[in-house]
């Protein structure tokens, strides 16, 4: 590829390549801080290519490919290129992580132990756990939670926070304008913005953590907490792993220690606040 | 009277979950979550193989539960489930 660019999230190494020097150029400013690949050899490779030879130029459009594909994904317009990036390394990631349970997931840190958010897109994981990462947790991603089969421990993917909609507002009235990325509106994901996670959370991004609370947030009902059964949690969980399967009994093994040694609570919250309270209470009583 | 054998012993790893059980079955590489008296049932049947009856006395026998013909029936359903998704077979 004409521009190329890698980078190391946690434990994985990605190399991106583009067709246009923009994107890249973007990605360089939104990951300055995160360590190169230092000549290793990546584990992903995302390219993002002109639709056809024309498109280049013409009303330009990027194709997400590389080592995974997915066939029928519609091209992007190139002032979206950074998301382009993004959905190709989470495609690269859901589809070819083996060494992981991938759980789609947030996940913050406090005194070695780690708070899993999980739920569907909408849910507020993304900003709750930006959020947090804001007010004394250590940010571990907003996106993938890695269980090691072996050790039960989760790894983080700090990976820059795509912020959406609303969420940008919320989160640029916590963090300096350096920690944000370029704006792109009316992208396919609404708008969009990326926050820079603070640098001891990029610093500390090989430093893995012991489960210690498993959260299913709901954002926009009134407060609420429940209790749920560890075959639910066991059920939920498998549907938000992109690998279970893949990993056979090692998934098994995975998931299911994780689900019997810890705590989960399904939790509503009508706004951010009562969310940070909620966490703090259920924190202090259950982590 | 044929008899039925379970694909048990190496073949599955059970994990109690609350009044649930999570079944990782390794030929199929399949998970399944099973309710009473699937545990049991395979738990039997990774002895030796029995015939259906001698495996209803059994459970009878070890378990609280009622020798009446509608339990009957309901064993009979249980086994064509197990026996559809693989755990099970008749010898």
């Amino acid at each position: 590829m004409r521009h190329q660019f890698s980078v190391t999230v946690g434990p994985v190494g990605f190399r991106i390549g583009a067709g246009w020097a923009d994107p890249i150029e973007k990605l360089r400013a939104l990951y300055a801080d995160y360590p190169d690949l230092s000549g290793g050899i990546p584990d992903f490779t995302v390219r993002l290519e002109p639709e056809s030879f024309l498109r280049r130029w013409v009303r330009p459009s990027v194709a997400i490919r590389g080592d995974f594909t997915l066939p029928d994904a519609f091209p992007m317009a190139l002032r979206h290129g950074l998301l382009a990036a993004e959905m190709g390394m989470n495609l690269q990631m859901a589809m070819g992580q083996r060494k992981y349970l991938l759980l789609h997931a947030a996940s913050v840190e406090r005194d070695g132990k780690v708070l899993i958010i999980t739920g569907e897109s909408g849910s507020g994981k993304s900003t709750l756990s930006a959020l947090l990462g804001e007010h004394g947790w250590r940010f571990m991603g907003d996106e993938f939670a890695l269980i090691d089969p072996e050790t039960g421990l989760a790894h983080p993917f700090p990976r820059p926070v795509s912020l959406k909609n609303q969420a940008i507002a919320v989160m640029a009235a916590v963090v300096g304008p350096d920690r944000l990325g370029p704006e792109m509106i009316g992208t396919p994901k609404g708008d969009i913005r990326h926050l820079k996670p603070a640098p001891a959370a990029i610093a500390a991004m090989q430093v893995p953590g012991k489960p210690a609370l498993i959260l299913f947030p709901r954002f926009g009902h009134d407060r609420a907490v429940r209790m749920m059964g560890q075959s639910e949690v066991f059920v939920r969980l498998t549907q938000a792993s992109t690998n279970y399967v893949y990993l056979g009994e090692r998934g098994y093994s995975a998931l299911t220690s994780l689900v019997t040694q810890t705590p989960v609570r399904a939790v509503d919250y009508p706004d951010t606040q009562s969310a940070l309270d909620l966490v703090d209470t259920l924190w202090g009583e259950l982590a | 009277m044929s008899l039925l054998t379970a694909d048990v012993l190496d073949a599955t790893v059970l994990t109690p979950l609350d009044g649930l059980t999570a079944l990782y079955h390794r030929t199929s590489g399949i998970t399944h979550i099973v309710a009473e008296p699937v545990p049991q049932i395979l738990e039997i049947l990774g002895d030796k193989p029995v015939s259906e009856a001698a495996l209803f006395d059994e459970l009878t026998a070890r378990y609280d539960v009622p020798a009446t013909d509608e339990m009957r029936a309901i064993l009979s359903s249980r086994l064509d489930e197990l026996k559809e998704v693989g755990l099970l077979a008749s010898l």
